[in-house]
């Protein structure tokens, strides 16, 4: 008897929990953040979230709102729909250009702070207006959040690392020797397309580098296993042959050679080794010395234009290399904390130690 | 050798002691001759069905049920006692095929159970023209196998014995007879191999079983229910089983076998949850396979506990765990409907039950019909008409696939049961309420005994070792070691 009584007691004191039923919640999948000219409300908050029409077919609804804050404007998305508002399952985040030139941290901070949001939702950045790539309607293609989740998933396994989301954003964001990146994402004739990184200092946005140039980035990334790497070169006497090389990245290592007091000089050495599936010259690429041409060559344009990259980096003052991190590990807290990491990364001097080995030259002699 | 040796004395003693125990019930027979006659007439007063035949000539009359003996044998008895002259009588039913009745109790038995009493002047002699009649032995219709052995027990309990001794050659098994209930004595036989099972244990068995004073219990699944030591729970505590090689697995395991007469079910004692997951497939296969198929098992109880339940929980309370590529179809399929997910699930789960259980009672070729009837209704015309939704109908079907593959048809009933409750808690908690009645199951589970050895015995109290003999099924190399 007083097993039952107890039992009733849990059920009737404890209430029943909200009841969230997904056919009455409007789960929104992706939203986007814009500055706006309005002084009132600085912030544009695009929402899309997935709906199913009265004849039964999955449709999409985006909706548009200006606000002081984003939790703000979230209130303002509720009043313009009929569905409970949820935010659990966001897929994407995206950020406009001039917002993130303002600072990111805050805008992250609100989905943190909210337990229903997952860390693992991505983040990306939009060249002009969020809401430009979010309302965008693609022929055949149902919800941009589920589109631009593939996408980042897909740059990810094509081994251009940019799966960034909220968890690796922040960390790298708090980690004082690395500097994250996002990818960019541009309305191109009635299509999202991937239009390079974005490099961040601190949490803001600094300047966008072009895919053509993100590439030696990623190549100086350690996660970066494999990839490819098309270019014209000049083996012999003829004008330029386009070669295509898929590579692996057999070694990765920075080095800082210096001491606490002189960070001057640093390192990046990488071992790439190739095959070569395309080359449009005449000479024969199964031939060693040949090879050993290609390699030197393909060597020195990396070296080059790596270093080219560098400097661009060290001048804008980003370090998405995370070269600071190695500077770190060389000296104490206490010289760490008295170092201008951002003086002392300008002023190092870093080279491109690179080597490739061409394996095979693929299926064809 | 040397224990052996002992091990043989031992028997020799107790089958010497068995020899004396007879003669001195011989000797002890003390016979009331022509009180018997009348004891037994007033007895059975009202019992029209009952048949006399008489032998004026040598004055005898037999009665029996004319129902209940062989007739043939009867016949060729009869031809032979027309021929006899009162001085050839005496002689002739001291064969031993004549047992003499010593008292009423053991007459009434004897005329019951289907023999012929022949009185003469003197005594009561039992004639033994009980009919062999029941169920020739049939392959198991609940417990089937596709390897192994496809004998059933019928429903005479000494068939069931020779299947039982013709599989173990040994003196070692041993039997008690036991009568339970008031008015109509049912026979239970007591089963175990000496030295193997545990003497407390047997003692106890026979207190509980002759503890039992109800007559209307007419099978074994009816009698280890008086016996069990939680009555109130929904999981079965006694393993019964149809199937003689399980049995004899089991009495060599050290367990206790009940045999009931007019019952086609033994039942096992003391044995834990994990051996209703035990089917004698695992060990006619290698044990790679049954291991697997075992572990199998175990998903799929989780399956049909959990299934139904996670549905509601997803999809009332934590829209959060819906995989992106999932939600399309869970949206659109759950935009028709117009109840909240628990209602609907328990809907679809009483529909399922319903089904079942009118497919279990009705003549096969009608069952058919209930079962295309029922595909088309809840499959096709429940979703059509918005009243559940697709997805939950896979969910439904697969926690029904799920609760057959349980071996044990009393388990899957039980499980049948606990899987409401916790499409019930779901409904009020969510994945809270999933916690909660695991947390609950889990302690009921724990607490549970069987002839006082605890439910879960591999698990708790934690035996690693056993393991292998009972959580999964090990090889038999191993096996060999234990003996």
């Amino acid at each position: 008897m007083n097993k039952v009584f107890v039992i009733i007691m849990i059920f009737v004191l404890t209430g029943c929990a909200e009841q969230r039923i997904i056919d009455d919640l409007a789960l929104i999948n992706a939203v986007g953040y814009d500055v706006t000219e309005n002084k009132k409300n600085p912030l544009k908050l695009t929402g899309t979230f997935p709906f199913i029409t009265k004849d039964g077919k999955y449709d999409r609804k985006t909706i548009i709102v200006e606000g002081k804050s984003s939790k703000e404007a979230r209130e303002k998305v509720r009043l313009k729909t009929n569905l409970k508002l949820e935010s659990g399952q966001i897929r994407v985040t995206l950020y406009g250009q001039e917002l993130a030139k303002h600072g990111m941290l805050p805008y992250l901070q609100s989905l943190v702070r909210d337990p229903s949001i997952g860390t693992r939702a991505k983040l990306a950045l939009a060249e002009d207006q969020a809401s430009d790539i979010l309302m965008l309607q693609i022929k055949n293609e149902g919800q941009n959040a589920t589109y631009l989740e593939q996408f980042l998933t897909k740059l990810n396994r094509e081994n251009l690392r940019t799966n960034y989301n909220i968890y690796q954003f922040l960390r790298d964001y708090y980690d004082d020797g690395i500097d994250p990146i996002l990818p960019v994402f541009k309305v191109e004739k009635n299509n999202i397309v991937y239009n390079g990184i974005g490099l961040f200092h601190e949490d803001k946005l600094v300047e966008i580098l072009k895919p053509s140039e993100a590439r030696y980035l990623f190549l100086f990334r350690e996660e970066m296993k494999q990839g490819n790497f098309v270019e014209q070169i000049d083996v012999g006497e003829e004008e330029k042959a386009s070669i295509m090389l898929n590579y692996e990245l057999k070694e990765h290592h920075i080095e800082v050679q210096s001491t606490a007091a002189n960070t001057k000089k640093a390192s990046i050495n990488i071992e790439l080794i190739g095959d070569v599936l395309e080359y449009t010259g005449k000479e024969d690429v199964s031939d060693p010395k040949i090879q050993k041409k290609i390699e030197n060559i393909i060597t020195k344009k990396i070296n080059q234009e790596g270093k080219e990259l560098i400097v661009k980096l060290q001048k804008l003052q980003v370090d998405p290399l995370g070269i600071n991190r190695y500077v770190r590990n060389k000296m104490n807290y206490k010289e760490w904390k008295a170092l201008d990491k951002y003086q002392s990364y300008q002023e190092m001097n870093i080279n491109i130690e690179a080597n490739i080995i061409l394996n095979s030259s693929g299926k064809w002699k | 050798m040397r224990k052996d040796r002992n091990r043989f004395l031992k028997d020799f003693k107790l089958q010497k002691d068995q020899i004396r125990n007879i003669t001195r019930v011989k000797q002890d027979t003390k016979i009331v001759r022509e009180s018997l006659l009348e004891q037994f007439i007033t007895d059975f007063k009202n019992s029209s069905d009952l048949s006399v035949t008489e032998f004026p000539y040598i004055q005898v009359k037999i009665y029996y049920f004319s129902y209940l003996i062989n007739k043939d044998h009867y016949e060729q008895f009869l031809s032979k006692l027309r021929n006899i002259t009162p001085e050839q009588l005496q002689p002739y039913l001291t064969h031993s095929e004549f047992k003499v009745l010593p008292d009423m109790k053991v007459l009434e038995e004897a005329i019951l159970s289907g023999n012929a009493i022949l009185f003469t002047e003197k005594q009561a002699y039992e004639l033994p023209f009980q009919q062999g009649k029941g169920r020739s032995i049939s392959s198991s219709e609940t417990e089937t196998v596709i390897l192994g052995a496809h004998d059933a027990f019928v429903e005479s309990v000494d068939v069931n014995l020779s299947l039982i001794r013709k599989r173990v050659m040994s003196s070692q098994l041993k039997t008690i007879k036991l009568y339970v209930g008031n008015t109509s004595k049912r026979t239970v036989y007591l089963l175990y191999i000496e030295g193997a099972a545990s003497d407390k244990d047997i003692e106890e068995v026979k207190k509980r079983i002759l503890s039992v004073h109800n007559d209307g219990i007419t099978d074994t699944n009816m009698l280890v229910q008086f016996i069990d030591e939680h009555p109130n729970s929904p999981f079965p505590q006694f393993y019964t089983t149809e199937r003689p090689d399980v049995t004899v697995y089991k009495l060599f395991e050290g367990k206790i076998v009940g045999l009931m007469d007019n019952s086609p079910n033994a039942f096992c004692t003391p044995v834990s949850f994990f051996d209703f997951m035990e089917s004698m497939d695992d060990f006619s296969q290698r044990w790679i396979v049954g291991t697997f198929i075992k572990i199998i098992r175990y998903i799929a109880i989780l399956v049909t506990l959990l299934f139904t339940a996670l549905y509601v929980a997803v999809t009332t309370y934590h829209y959060e765990m819906i995989p992106q590529a999932l939600l399309p179809t869970l949206l659109e399929s759950r935009s028709k409907v117009p109840f909240p997910p628990v209602i609907e699930a328990l809907f679809l789960e009483f529909l399922l039950e319903l089904l079942r259980e009118a497919g279990a009672r009705l003549p096969t070729k009608v069952g058919q019909t209930i079962g295309i009837v029922g595909g088309i209704v809840i499959g096709q015309a429940a979703v059509q008409a918005g009243i559940t939704s697709n997805i939950l109908i896979i969910v439904v079907a697969a926690s029904a696939i799920a609760s057959f593959v349980i071996p044990s048809y009393l388990l899957s009933g039980s499980i049948r049961i606990v899987r409401f409750g916790f499409i019930i808690l779901t409904g009020f908690w969510g994945n809270i309420g999933i916690v909660f009645g695991m947390g609950i199951l889990i302690i009921h589970l724990s607490s549970l005994t069987n002839l006082n050895s605890p439910y879960l015995l591999p698990i708790s109290p934690m035996y690693p070792k056993l393991f292998k003999y009972s959580l999964i099924r090990g090889p038999f190399k191993k096996k060999a070691e234990r003996g």
